[in-house]
């Protein structure tokens, strides 16, 4: 600054107007700053500011004017006129001189001064203009920078829209993707279904060839103009041709006699049934038809009405059924055979019935007279057991010597008296038993019986009889109770009569034996002697009512000869089994077998565990 | 003092040999020949024990014995049943029936009985 230097030379006086212009100078740039700091200040408001504070700044503001003018636009301190500029300065922003500041005085400046402006003032202007052209450069920037933010703002909206456009379009893509692969499915689907229908078809046109050539019914197409026009290989081998060619174009009356059983011409017949056919759609009939060779055959016709090319044809279908219009014939005479071997058959069954009807009366009557029979043999049983009851009371009372003294001859004629008394008694009891056993009158009171046991008494009954004879009777049996569902007297009969049967024929000093072996489901009970034995000859009658054979009988009571008829049918009431095996001078066997009913073992062998 | 038994049955020839065979034996004895009468005889009596036959005159052995336990006089009189008809053994140890002997029978027989039945 060149004020500096001249400072030296001024006056007091001087100095102090340098110093109120400085003053002034400093409070402008000051309020300058002070505008142009604020940020949010447009650039037209700190254009007009800065020219108000400009001519606030001048020596002798009350004439002066002060303008901006920046970019065609003025900003003009109050009472400026235009065209009075003595100053001015340039404006410039990024190197380009975009507008300028100017002051001028409006009427001439007070005497004494040299220069209307001093050098102070010029420095301001340009430092005013130097720093306006910075804050325009910055205010520009920022607006750039505004614009630019706004620009993008925008730009970014509108992206955003574009984005939201996008989507949109890419779910609708997506829709209609998707429809596509459902069309795509769907038509794949479709095009499986009609590959299968495909298939169908030719598996179906396979079958039908293969059907048409195989089969053993002769079919063929028929124009009934034009004659034959295909035979399937059954057709020609029915009508006897060498090949199909030799049959196409052949009529039906080629292949048939002159006349059909009913004595109409074929040819004629022929054209009737086609007719027919060809009016109801189908037809079918027998006819009488001719190989090549001329021979004949009975055979079935089925006409049925087709379109072939929009021509209407027939197919026939010819079966040869003379095998089974034979066979027919053989049935029909089968038939009546039958029918006649029936009707004797009928017969002979009416008087199978007659007969029947006969024989139930006749077994109502026998079984009256068998119940008779029964109730006769009881009561007569009866009526004799009485007086022999009598009678052996009055011949003991005499034995038993209460009547008086009898001598021992005495004694023993009335001792066998009495033992014959008893042998009546005993056979009137085994003819009411035989008697009511074949009547079927004899019930089974079973309960279950501890057959060990029951042995063991009978044995124990009889052994004084054995000891008679000096014999040993043996018991063998297991030593745990073995108890079955039995009818206790019955049993107890069977084995007194055997073991009493065995004391009989067996000669003193012998051995009898009763053994009582539990088998799985069978209880067997075996009486053993070593007696005189039945021959070979007499054994199966052993069981025959009334049978009493050599075995020579000692001392005992008497046999009646219907023990072992009466043992046998006890056993096999009872289910079980007897059998005999003998040898003579050797000994009997006798064994029977009574079944062991699972239940009742399972209760037997509860006891056990129990007792 | 003897006991004193009472034969019911209609065979006059029957009751004479047993009525001996009993007293030989030391028992005392009475007699009926049909049931009506015999059970006259167990009420006016009452005997230690009846023999009684089943088929009788008038009154059978079976209604007879049906009545004598229905009487409270008669009721606990015991009951030998001595008959010729077999096969009645089941129906009368319904009864309650002592014994059931079948004619014709040994004496001996009939005088063990007899006695296990008294004792």
């Amino acid at each position: 600054m060149d004020s500096t230097k001249s400072n030296r030379e001024m006056t007091p006086k001087a100095l102090r107007k340098e110093f109120i212009e400085l003053k002034k100078e400093l409070g402008c740039i000051y309020k300058f700053a002070e505008i142009v700091e604020k940020s949010d200040v447009a650039i037209e408001e700190i254009l007009q500011k800065t020219a108000d504070i400009l001519l606030e700044a001048l020596q002798f503001p009350d004439i002066a004017c002060a303008k901006v003018v920046f970019k065609g636009r003025e900003y003009k301190s109050g009472g400026c006129v235009d065209g009075k500029e003595s100053l001015s300065q340039g404006i410039r922003v990024y190197g380009r001189t975009e507008g300028f500041i100017s002051v001028a005085y409006l009427k001439r400046i007070p005497k004494g001064d040299s220069s209307p402006f001093p050098a102070g003032e010029r420095d301001l202007l340009k430092a005013i203009a130097d720093r306006l052209g910075r804050v325009i450069e910055r205010h520009t920037a920022s607006s750039v920078i505004s614009d630019a933010k706004k620009d993008l703002e925008k730009e970014n909206a509108k992206f955003q829209e574009e984005i939201l456009e996008r989507r949109k379009i890419e779910v609708a893509t997506l829709n209609i993707l998707e429809d596509l692969q459902e069309t795509k499915t769907n038509l794949e689907k479709s095009y499986g279904e009609i590959k299968k229908t495909e298939d169908a078809l030719l598996e179906s046109e396979i079958k039908h060839r293969t059907l048409y050539e195989s089969s053993r019914d002769a079919i063929m197409t028929l124009d009934p103009k034009a004659g034959f026009l295909s035979g399937n290989p059954a057709t020609i081998k029915l009508f006897g041709c060498k090949n199909e060619k030799e049959f196409i174009s052949k009529s039906p009356a080629d292949f048939s006699p002159k006349y059909q059983v009913d004595n109409t011409v074929s040819s004629k017949k022929s054209q009737e049934m086609i007719k027919l056919a060809m009016e109801e759609g189908s037809h079918y009939f027998e006819w009488v038809h001719k190989r090549i060779d001329g021979a004949e055959f009975f055979a079935t016709v089925l006409l049925t009405k087709m379109e072939l090319k929009g021509q209407k044809i027939l197919q026939a279908t010819v079966r040869d059924i003379t095998d089974h219009k034979r066979a027919e014939k053989i049935l029909e005479e089968n038939r009546k055979q039958l029918e006649s071997q029936t009707r004797s058959l009928k017969k002979a069954n009416e008087a199978l019935m007659a007969l029947y009807g006969e024989l139930k009366s006749k077994n109502k009557e026998l079984s009256k007279l068998d119940q008779m029979k029964t109730d006769f043999v009881s009561t007569v049983s009866h009526e004799l057991r009485t007086p022999l009851a009598i009678t052996k009371e009055g011949l003991s009372l005499v034995l038993d010597g209460i009547t008086g003294a009898v001598n021992e001859k005495q004694k023993n004629i009335l001792a066998t008296s009495k033992e014959n008394i008893d042998r009546l008694a005993r056979l009137i009891n085994d003819l009411l038993d035989i008697s009511k056993i074949e009547a079927g009158r004899l019930e089974l009171k079973r309960t279950l019986v501890d057959i060990i046991q029951l042995t063991k008494n009978v044995v124990g009954s009889l052994k004084s009889q054995a000891e008679e004879k000096k014999q040993v009777l043996e018991l063998s049996v297991p030593k745990y109770p073995v108890e079955v569902q039995v009818d206790r007297d019955k049993v107890d009969q069977i084995l007194t009569n055997l073991i009493s049967n065995a004391i009989k024929y067996t000669p003193e000093g012998g051995r009898i034996r009763a053994e009582v072996k539990k088998e799985e489901n069978m209880l067997e009970i075996l009486i053993i002697d070593t007696g005189v034995g039945i021959s070979k000859e007499d054994l199966p009658k052993v069981f025959d009512k009334f049978q009493q054979f050599g075995r020579t009988t000692g001392p005992g009571a008497k046999g009646t000869g219907l023990g072992l008829a009466i043992s046998k049918r006890l056993v096999e009431m009872h289910g079980g089994e007897i059998t005999v095996e003998s040898a003579v001078d050797k000994g009997t066997k006798f064994k029977f077998k009574l079944p062991l009913e699972e239940s009742k073992q399972k209760i037997k062998k509860g006891d056990g565990i129990n007792g | 003092m003897a006991k004193k038994i009472l034969i019911v049955d209609d065979e006059k020839d029957f009751v004479d040999m047993v009525k001996i065979r009993l007293k030989v034996n030391g028992y005392e004895t009475s007699e009926a020949y049909d049931g009506t009468e015999g059970l006259k005889k167990a009420e006016n009596e009452n005997p230690d024990l009846i023999l009684l036959d089943v088929m009788m005159p008038n009154k059978d052995g079976y209604t007879m014995l049906r009545d004598l336990k229905g009487n409270v006089a008669t009721k606990s009189i015991p009951v030998i049943v001595l008959t010729a008809k077999s096969g009645m053994k089941d129906l009368f140890e319904i009864e309650g029936v002592r014994d059931y002997i079948v004619k014709p029978f040994d004496s001996e027989d009939l005088l063990l009985r007899i006695a296990k039945v008294l004792k």
